[in-house]
C-alpha cells in the first residue's frame, strides 16, 4: 500500500472513553468536587453531602424523565408549574377533609391528566411543544393560584411531613434520605428504559428523525403522549415531595424551576435536538448541581450571583465540547 | 388571466385572514368586557382604559419587533427579559450617578442592549450553539450581572430624571386623549420593522434564512452576519424597552424588571401569527399579537378581575391562538397537513 491510504488513527480504548459525551460531564464534576473540597472542609465529610442533596431530589427526578423527552426531540416547560399545581390540589384536598393518602393518589392522578393535555396538544395538534408548554406553564400555575389564592395551605398529618427523613437506610452514622434512594432507583430504571428497552429505541428514533420514525412504523403518537404525561406524573410526586419537605403549599413554589431542570439535563451532556444523550450524563449532572450550589451557598455566595454562575456554567458546558469537536473537524479535513 | 385573478384573490385572502382574526379576537375581549361590567366604559373612564392599553403595549411591541426577526429566521431568543433588566440598570446606574440627560440614557440602553445581543449571536454563530441553550444561559447570566452593577439595590424614582416619566405621560393629545411618546416611539419602530422586512434585501434575506438554512448559504447570503445582526437588533430593541420600562414604571429593580418577558413577548409574536419553525410572519401580526395581550391584560384588571385569574387566562389564550392559527394552516395548505396527520 502506497502513501495514498489513509492512515486511520489509532482507536484506543481511552480515546473512545475521552470521546463520550458524558466524559465532559464526568471531568466538570471531578473539578467541581475537587474546588469544593479545597474551599471548605465540610465537603469533606459525607454525611453534609448527603444532608444538601435532600433539598435537590424533586428537581432531580423530573431531570430524568426530561432526558428522555429532550432525546425525543420535545421539551417540556411546564414541569416546575405542575409540581405546585399537583402539590396545592392535593393540599386543598386534604383540607376539604380527604385522608391525605388518597389526596395524594388524586393529586398524582391529575398530574398525569395535566400531561395528557401537554401530550395530546403536541402529539394530535402538531403544535410546538415549546410554546404549548410555556402556555400550560402559564395555566398550570394561574390553576393553582386561582385555588389557593395567596394563602399557604400547611399542617398536614406528622407522617407526612419531611418524608425525606424517615429512616430507612443509615451511611455510617447518617440518614441517607429516601428521596436520594428513590432518585438512584428511578434512575437506574431510566437507565434501562432508554438503553435497554425497543420503547428507548423508539424514544431516539423520534428525535433523531421523526418522519423515518413515523415510517418506520413508530407509534410516535403514543409515544409522545405518554411522554408528557408521565413527565407531569413525575413531576406531581415532585410536587408532593417538595411539599413534604417545605410543610407547606403555596402557588409560587419551584419557580424558575425548569430552567434548573433543562440546565441539569444538558450539562448531562444530552442533545437539545434530540437524538443524543443518556441517563448516565442526567445521573452525574445532578450531582454537579448540588455540590455546585451547596458550596456556593457555603461560600456565602447570594443568590443572584448564583443564578449568573449556574448561567455560565450551562454556556461553559455547551461552548467546552463544541470547541472541541470545532477543533477536531479541522485536524480531520487537514488529511 | 383568469387564473392570475384567482391567484392574485388567494394570496390576499391568505394575508389578511390572521391579522383580520387578531382584530376580531381584540374587538371581542373589549365587547366582553363591556357586557360584564357595562359601566367601565362610561365617559370620563374611557381615556383611562385605552391610555393603560396604549402604556402596557410598547414595552411588548418594541422587544416583539427583535423577536419577531429572530424566529422569523428560525432561533428563539429567550434572554430578552433578561436583557431589559441589565440595560435599565446600566443606564439607571448612569442616570443615578452620571446624571446624564434623557437621551444619553436611551442611547446607552440600545449600545448596552446591542452589545449583549451581539454576545448572544456571536455565541450562536461563531461557536454553533442552538439559540435555545445560548438565550436560556444569557438568562440567567445577564439577570445575574443586573444585579452585580447595582449592588443588588433598586434605582427608585428619585434618581431617575424628570424627563423620563414624562414621557409616560405627556403626549399628543386629541381631545380628551393623550397618547405618550411611549406609544409614538412604539409607533415609529413598528412603521421601521415594516419598512425593513417588506423593502430591504435584509428583511427578505431573513425570511430566506428561516425558510431553508443551507439554500441561503448556497446562494450566497452571509448567514453568519444575518444571525448575528438579528440578535444585535433585538438587543438593541430590549435596550430601548428597558428606557420605556423606566419611563413607565417610574424605577428598575433588578428582579423585577422584565423578568418573565421573553415568555409575554413570544407569545405575543407567535399569537400574531409568526410561525415557530421559521420563515413566516409579519410585523402587522406580531403587532396586533402584542395589541391583543396588552388589551386582555388591561382588561383583566379593569374589569375586576383578580390577579389571580391573569396567570391561567394568559395561558389559556396562549393555547386557543395557537389551535386556531393550526386550525387556519390546515385549512390552507391541503397535502402538507395531510402528512402530517402521520406524525
Amino acid at each position: 500500500m502506497s502513501k495514498n491510504t489513509v492512515k486511520l488513527k489509532n482507536r484506543s480504548k481511552l480515546g473512545e472513553i475521552t470521546r463520550q459525551r458524558e466524559f465532559i460531564t464526568f471531568v466538570l464534576l471531578i473539578v467541581v468536587l475537587a474546588v469544593s473540597l479545597l474551599s471548605s472542609k465540610n465537603f469533606a465529610d459525607i454525611s453534609y453531602i448527603l444532608n444538601a442533596t435532600s433539598r435537590y431530589m424533586e428537581y432531580a427526578i423530573i431531570a430524568l424523565i426530561m432526558t428522555l423527552i429532550i432525546i425525543a426531540g420535545q421539551i417540556d416547560l411546564s414541569v416546575a408549574s405542575c409540581m405546585t399545581c399537583v402539590a396545592t390540589f392535593t393540599a386543598l384536598m386534604f383540607r376539604a377533609g380527604m385522608p391525605m393518602g388518597l389526596a395524594v393518589v388524586f393529586g398524582l392522578a391529575s398530574g398525569f391528566v395535566l400531561g395528557l393535555i401537554n401530550g395530546s396538544l403536541v402529539a394530535f395538534g402538531n403544535l410546538p411543544p415549546l410554546i404549548v408548554t410555556i402556555g400550560t406553564m402559564a395555566l398550570f400555575r394561574g390553576i393553582s393560584q386561582i385555588f389557593i389564592g395567596d394563602k399557604s395551605i400547611s399542617k398536614f398529618p406528622k407522617w407526612f411531613n419531611g418524608i425525606e427523613k424517615l429512616p430507612v437506610l443509615k451511611f455510617g452514622n447518617t440518614l441517607v434520605p429516601i428521596t436520594l434512594i428513590l432518585f438512584i432507583i428511578l434512575a437506574i430504571g431510566f437507565f434501562l428504559l432508554l438503553h435497554r428497552t425497543a420503547l428507548g429505541r423508539n424514544i431516539f428514533a423520534i428525535g433523531t428523525n421523526k418522519t423515518a420514525a413515523i415510517f418506520s412504523g413508530v407509534n410516535t403518537k403514543k409515544v409522545i403522549l405518554l411522554l408528557f404525561a408521565f413527565s407531569s406524573f413525575f413531576a406531581g410526586i415532585a410536587g408532593v415531595m417538595m411539599m413534604s419537605r417545605l410543610l407547606v403549599a403555596r402557588y409560587d413554589m419551584a419557580m424558575g424551576g425548569e430552567l434548573e431542570i433543562i440546565t441539569m439535563v444538558l450539562l448531562g451532556g444530552t442533545d437539545i435536538n434530540g437524538g443524543k444523550g443518556g441517563i448516565l450524563g442526567t445521573f452525574l449532572a445532578v450531582f454537579i448541581v448540588i455540590i455546585l450550589k451547596t458550596g456556593l451557598m457555603v461560600a456565602s455566595i447570594k443568590a443572584q450571583d448564583q443564578m449568573f454562575i449556574m448561567g455560565a456554567l450551562l454556556l461553559l458546558s455547551i461552548i467546552i465540547p463544541n470547541i472541541a469537536r470545532i477543533i477536531n473537524e479541522k485536524r480531520l479535513s487537514r488529511i | 388571466m383568469l387564473e392570475n385573478n384567482l391567484v392574485g384573490r388567494r394570496r390576499k385572502f391568505n394575508m389578511n385572514f390572521k391579522e383580520l382574526g387578531s382584530i376580531v379576537i381584540i374587538l371581542l375581549v373589549f365587547v366582553i368586557s363591556a357586557i360584564i361590567k357595562p359601566d367601565i366604559f362610561s365617559g370620563d373612564r374611557l381615556p383611562e382604559i385605552i391610555k393603560n392599553v396604549l402604556l402596557w403595549m410598547p414595552l411588548i411591541v418594541v422587544v416583539s419587533m427583535g423577536q419577531m426577526m429572530v424566529i422569523i429566521s428560525k432561533n428563539i431568543d429567550l434572554s430578552v427579559g433578561s436583557m431589559v433588566g441589565f440595560c435599565a440598570m446600566t443606564a439607571g446606574l448612569f442616570f443615578r450617578d452620571a446624571h446624564i440627560p434623557v437621551w444619553l440614557g436611551i442611547i446607552i440602553a440600545v449600545a448596552v442592549g446591542a452589545c449583549l445581543g451581539a454576545f448572544n449571536g456571536f455565541l450562536i454563530t461563531i461557536l454553533n450553539i442552538p439559540a435555545i441553550l445560548v438565550t436560556l444561559g444569557t438568562l440567567s447570566v445577564y439577570r445575574g450581572l443586573a444585579y452585580i452593577i447595582g449592588s443588588g439595590k433598586m434605582i427608585s424614582g428619585y434618581d431617575l430624571p424628570k424627563q423620563l416619566g414624562m414621557l409616560a405621560q405627556n403626549g399628543i393629545t386629541f381631545g380628551g386623549l393623550t397618547v405618550p411618546w411611549l406609544v409614538w416611539i412604539a409607533v415609529g419602530v413598528v412603521i421601521l420593522f415594516f419598512v425593513i422586512m417588506k423593502y430591504t434585501r435584509f428583511g427578505r434575506e431573513i425570511y430566506a434564512l428561516g425558510s431553508n438554512y443551507q439554500a441561503s448559504f448556497l446562494r450566497g447570503i452571509n448567514v453568519k452576519k444575518i444571525t448575528i445582526l438579528v440578535f444585535v437588533i433585538t438587543g438593541a430593541c430590549s435596550g430601548l424597552a428597558a428606557i420605556m420600562y423606566a419611563a413607565r414604571y417610574g424605577y428598575v429593580n433588578p428582579s423585577n424588571t422584565g423578568a418573565g418577558f421573553e415568555f409575554v413577548v413570544i407569545s405575543a409574536t407567535i399569537i400574531g401569527g409568526t410561525s415557530i419553525n421559521g420563515g413566516s410572519g409579519t410585523v402587522l401580526g406580531a403587532f396586533l399579537g402584542s395589541l391583543l395581550l396588552g388589551s386582555i391584560n388591561t382588561m383583566l384588571a379593569t374589569i375586576g378581575v383578580a390577579g389571580t385569574f391573569q396567570q391561567a387566562t394568559y395561558g389559556f389564550i396562549i393555547l386557543m391562538a395557537l389551535l386556531i392559527d393550526k386550525l387556519f394552516q390546515r385549512s390552507q395548505a391541503g397535502s402538507i397537513s395531510r402528512v402530517q396527520k402521520f406524525g
